[in-house]
């Protein structure tokens, strides 16, 4: 677990929702989800609808990209970026 | 006309040896470079045993050593077996034992999962590994580095093939439990490839996108026209293919002019990826295939590019393409979209259930027969026996048919209009699922005591799979539980997206599950 609130709630949703097949303790903020297969296009979608709701945020199709969604860590940043557009 | 898959290679060496064959991001290949890195792997194969009629696995993921290993299989005499590179490694074992292969090419970064797939024995008698540096062994068998190909000459080795051993296997979802190899000849997939070709034009300036996985038998047409022509194949990078916005603006900034994909994928590009903002000028001819195509999303796409020619591909992997209906005009109503008239020297046959033709404009189950057909399953005569019969085609003249499980009618006009199937098949993003097979799985676990599964229709990906669980007595399995074990065995697109429990499943007046009731249920109550 990090100190940082927004990776652990998309921490925890991943691995809960997506990577039921995963040990819990092994996937870190940077670890890479596109390179290793772990995020199809259904795991995306979802994910995307978990953070709008999740945040109260709104994340256009257009940003939903491979750099903004490789990791724990960048999906989180997605997040603050569209918590300040907001 | 060729009568070999990759002499088509070997032809578009000779006669375009500068042209791209292959293009990616992270490289190119000539038809000339292809022709001789596929050689070298050949050669490798064939001095490590690998001979004519054997099977090489393919487990890795789309790149130009995919291609290039796919081409060095059948250059050795082999059938290339491609397996989806995100199954888990217990659907690899199965798969590479069932057909027992003779070789494997995985990639030198999935040496972890190859000993996992192989702890209880591998068949293979070697491991090539893509990309550099990975173990000298997999499952105490060499394994052959790629940079070791170099050292090989860039010369087929004198194999002799004819058209009718087996190019690759595909394999698809079993209803009994276990996924089984469909076996298609060189003379069966060059039926489709020469008609593809030829229906569309395929010439060298062409670019083609390959949407499709390896072992999805759309992928034949994007790789198998693009070499009968002289043409490009692009396959759509794996880090970008789970994107539609990155996908659809790669294939506009590389100016494609050939698209082969499922609706689902298509629907998603438009309804996701931005792609009615994008100038779709260079496309000259978009072919789905996979799923049936929504009047609306046809519509809107036929608005976005109307310089290109739209057709709609029809065919069980079991026969590869066997009808096709070319769309002139977008569709005037939301009727169902014809799979049009037989193609690639098929023939349809309606049939009811005593195999006898139903009469004009009734609905009945469609055969095919011809070209295109399948040899059979891999090593299950008895499954084989029952796909493949022999029905009346003229008076006094019988011949195999695949029973396709899909019922049909014809329209007036000839045209063949799908109404369903006949069984518990369905496609989720364009891929078939046999829902007992996700049921087998299910019913696997100790906690399990009854399972079904069924789909719900989703508009962006076609169905999304759920299961209602009635647990064992004495256990209290949890749906993470039960997604975690369906996952060690199916595909991810197999698994089901949320599990019910129940106390006893709905059945209907005459003790069968009531499937319709499920879905209902399961929408008001998702888990």
């Amino acid at each position: 677990m990090t100190a940082n609130p927004t990776e652990d709630a998309i921490r925890r949703f991943l691995l809960e929702e997506i990577l039921y097949d995963r040990d819990l303790r092994d996937l870190a903020a940077d670890e890479n989800l596109i390179e290793r297969g772990l995020l199809d296009s259904l795991g995306i979608l979802k994910t995307v609808t978990f953070c709008e709701e999740q945040f109260g945020i709104t994340i256009p199709d257009a940003e939903v990209l491979p750099d903004h969604m490789e990791s724990v860590r960048a999906i989180a940043a997605l997040v603050e970026r569209r918590r300040l557009a907001g | 006309m060729s009568t070999l898959l990759h002499r088509l290679l070997a032809e578009s060496a000779a006669r375009h040896p500068e042209r791209d064959a292959v293009v990616l991001p992270e490289g190119r290949l000539s038809y000339a470079a292809l022709d001789a890195e596929s050689s070298r792997l050949a050669r490798s194969l064939a001095a490590h045993g690998v001979r004519r009629g054997d099977r090489v696995g393919l487990w890795l993921p789309k790149s130009l050593e995919a291609v290039v290993a796919l081409y060095g299989a059948m250059k050795a005499g082999a059938a290339y077996v491609p397996i989806d590179p995100a199954a888990p490694p217990a659907r690899l074992g199965f798969i590479a034992r069932d057909c027992s292969v003779a070789a494997l090419i995985s990639a030198a970064d999935r040496a972890g999962a190859l000993e996992q797939a192989f702890a209880e024995g591998a068949p293979m008698r070697a491991t090539w590994l893509a990309g550099s540096g990975g173990p000298l062994q997999v499952a105490g068998r060499p394994a052959v580095p790629w940079s070791a190909l170099a050292a090989e000459p860039a010369t087929a080795p004198d194999v002799a093939v004819v058209d009718g051993d087996i190019a690759y296997v595909l394999y698809t979802s079993g209803s009994t439990g276990e996924p089984k190899g469909v076996t298609l000849t060189h003379r069966n997939a060059l039926a489709f490839v020469d008609w593809a070709a030829a229906t569309f034009a395929i010439a060298p300036g062409d670019r083609l996108s390959n949407h499709a996985p390896f072992h999805f038998d759309l992928s034949t047409f994007d790789l198998f026209a693009a070499a009968h022509a002289g043409a490009a194949v692009y396959p759509v990078p794996p880090r970008i293919a789970a994107f539609p916005a990155a996908v659809a603006r790669y294939m506009v900034e590389q100016r494609l002019t050939v698209w082969y994909a499922t609706p689902s994928t298509l629907a998603l590009m438009l309804g996701r990826g931005g792609l009615d903002a994008l100038d779709l000028s260079a496309l000259r001819v978009l072919l789905f295939a996979g799923e049936v195509m929504p009047a609306p999303l046809l519509r809107r796409l036929m608005q976005l590019a109307p310089q290109a020619r739209f057709a709609n591909l029809y065919g069980p992997t079991e026969t590869n393409v066997c009808t096709w209906h070319e769309v002139t005009a977008p569709p005037a109503d939301d009727a169902p979209l014809p799979i049009g008239k037989p193609c690639c020297n098929d023939e349809a046959f309606i049939l009811d259930d005593a195999m006898r033709p139903v009469p004009e404009g009734e609905p009945g189950e469609l055969w095919v027969r011809g070209a295109t057909v399948m040899q059979g399953y891999w090593g299950r005569p008895e499954r084989t026996a029952l796909a493949l019969q022999p029905i009346e085609i003229a008076p006094g003249l019988s011949d195999l048919a695949y029973r396709t499980g899909d019922v049909v009618r014809r329209r007036p006009d000839g045209d063949l209009e799908f109404l369903g199937r006949r069984d518990h098949q369905v496609k989720v993003r364009g891929y078939r699922v046999e829902l007992g097979e996700v049921e087998a799985a299910l019913h696997r676990h100790p906690g399990v005591g009854e399972a079904v599964v069924f789909a719900v229709p989703d508009p962006e990906v076609g169905a999304r799979l759920r299961a209602a669980v009635v647990a064992a007595t004495g256990a209290a399995p949890t749906a993470a539980e039960l997604q975690q074990h369906c996952a060690a065995t199916l595909p991810r697109y197999m698994v089901p997206e949320s599990i019910d429990f129940m106390s006893h499943l709905p059945r209907t007046s005459s003790g069968k599950i009531d499937r319709r009731a499920l879905a209902g249920v399961s929408r008001e109550n998702p888990a």
